[in-house]
């Protein structure tokens, strides 16, 4: 996650040009750790139920080797999942924009696997997968797989007949309607899909890790939280979540590269 | 007419083969014949104890109402403000992940100590599992609305107010509308997870006495149900997405194919 964010500010004589976009942002921030201090100093939390600031950055820091190898193998795991399940989330929606018997069988079963608690299905895949990163990609897979699957359905659906008059015209077999109108058209529906991925896979690994596997980041915050080690506890699920952003702004890189126009700018 | 007679039988053929292989799996299964119970045995586990199983599903399904209810609002107040003030929408949205990528597990406990483990905790829960895909889908819908519309409504001197209500929000409803069928069976999901911190009754509580009571076929049954409201909700969404948006590509698709 290092390697992600602080390259964009260190861009030299433009930083000022760049950190101007950033600023409410920053605000946004200053004004959530205000706050942070505010309640706990002003309402006397204790330290069990919101840990001081400091108190997380001092535990955080002290840990900080278990906590950039946690968090390594946290987002290996989750970038697999997330690059395997919507690889399937996007064929599994062709073929059911193309094939209403497939639709009849993929989408219930989809939903079926979308429901049971993944805190359920994590032992059964342990028993057919082992214990170890594949798992984890499996469960980040499977919880991903639904919003990518149901959006590019969406959006394979939404070609104006007028286009697919025109292709069929033109004398376009399937595939080329496919390729050159369909696909096109379900890329800013299936991109929404992989936001909502981005951010989820993050969180599917780390329940993966705590059922299953004994590492990562999901293993680390549940333990601190057993041992009453409340800043570690902290600095874990901000770590989390500083991996999850991380993961949503690569998936608006790749948006910019693929997507023409105007989305481009959707982060 | 019979094509689509023969596709809801090629359909049901393969819901069947599944059936059938579970089936097969559960009778083969020599163990302790604990981790696969047969499709019978969950059937008369689910009929023995149907009257909890119709109280706990009520429970739960509430607080996932209640909890997507909130998810909703929230996911629309935040993709409003980020599309009306657009500089503030990245840090609105990375604000949103990082709520979001919270282990909800780890946040149960922690809700409990703030809020009791009440209905509280389970409809904040089901609110924080649902709202992303709702926030994603509206903002990407909003972006992407028709400019000529937009600049027609401008150039007839309507109001943003107006705007939104007759363009974007009619442009985004099936966006949104697939985002609820998304949303909801994650708020469901979410409930029951609350459950397992601590609740009275509901089906993740139900869930969990079945897993320490080691009673499967019970534990099955359970899974079963859940998946059932999901399969509902996902149901009605769905509906509802196509009987609002009548005008929309997918229907004149479908139309145009029949």
């Amino acid at each position: 996650m290092a390697g992600t964010l602080p390259r964009q500010e260190s861009a030299g004589p433009r930083v000022s040009g760049r950190v101007r976009p950033a600023l409410p942002g920053l605000i946004l921030l200053a004004a959530l750790v205000a706050a942070w201090f505010a309640v706990k100093y002003g309402a006397r939390v204790p330290d069990q139920q919101m840990p001081a600031p400091l108190q997380v950055l001092r535990e955080g820091w002290a840990a900080r080797g278990q906590l950039v190898k946690a968090a390594a193998s946290t987002l290996g795991g989750a970038l697999a999942g997330f690059l395997l399940g919507n690889a399937a989330a996007v064929l599994a929606a062709v073929l059911i924009a193309s094939s209403p018997a497939a639709s009849r069988v993929l989408v219930p079963f989809a939903l079926v696997v979308r429901t049971l608690p993944i805190i359920a299905i994590a032992p059964l895949l342990t028993l057919l997968l082992g214990n170890g990163v594949i798992t984890i990609m499996a469960v980040a897979a499977i919880i991903i797989f639904f919003p990518t699957m149901i959006n590019t359905v969406l959006g394979l659906r939404s070609v104006p007949l007028e286009a697919l008059e025109l292709m069929a015209v033109a004398n376009a077999s399937r595939l080329e309607v496919l390729w050159r109108v369909r696909l096109p058209t379900a890329l800013p529906y299936a991109f929404s899909g992989l936001q909502v991925g981005a951010a989820t896979c993050i969180l599917a690994a780390m329940v993966a890790e705590w059922v299953t596997t004994g590492t990562g980041l999901g293993y680390l915050i549940l333990q601190a939280g057993v041992q009453f080690d409340v800043g570690l506890m902290w600095a874990g699920a901000l770590v989390a979540a500083v991996l999850a952003v991380a993961v949503f702004a690569l998936t608006g890189l790749i948006a910019r590269r693929v997507i023409p126009g105007e989305l481009a700018d959707a982060r | 007419m019979t094509r689509r007679i023969g596709l809801l039988l090629a359909s049901g053929a393969v819901w069947l083969a599944l059936l059938g292989l579970w089936w097969l799996i559960a009778a083969l299964e020599k163990g302790p014949a604990t981790l696969w119970p047969t499709p019978a045995q969950v059937a008369s586990a689910l009929w023995g104890l149907h009257a909890a199983f119709v109280q706990n599903a009520g429970t739960t399904l509430g607080e996932a109402a209640l909890g997507f209810a909130v998810g909703v609002v929230l996911a629309v107040a935040i993709a409003l403000a980020g599309e009306r003030y657009r500089p503030l929408a990245g840090s609105l949205h990375g604000l949103a992940i990082g709520v979001y990528s919270l282990p909800l597990i780890a946040l149960a406990p922690v809700l409990v100590l703030w809020t009791g483990s009440g209905l509280t905790t389970k409809v904040i829960i089901a609110a924080l599992a649902s709202f992303f895909p709702v926030l994603i889908n509206l903002t990407q819908a909003l972006r992407t609305t028709d400019e000529n519309a937009l600049e027609l409504m401008r150039v007839g001197g309507a109001s943003s107010w107006q705007a939104f209500w007759r363009v974007e929000l009619p442009y985004a409803l099936p966006m949104l509308f697939a985002a609820f069928t998304v949303a909801a069976p994650a708020a469901i999901l979410g409930a029951m997870l609350a459950e397992w911190v601590g609740a009275n009754s509901g089906l993740g509580i139900q869930l969990l006495n079945s897993m320490q009571n080691d009673d499967v076929p019970q534990l099955y049954a359970c899974l079963a149900v859940a998946s059932m409201l999901s399969l509902l909700a996902w149901l009605v969404f769905t509906l509802l997405g196509r009987w609002l948006c009548p005008w929309h590509a997918w229907l004149r698709l479908a139309e145009a194919q029949n």
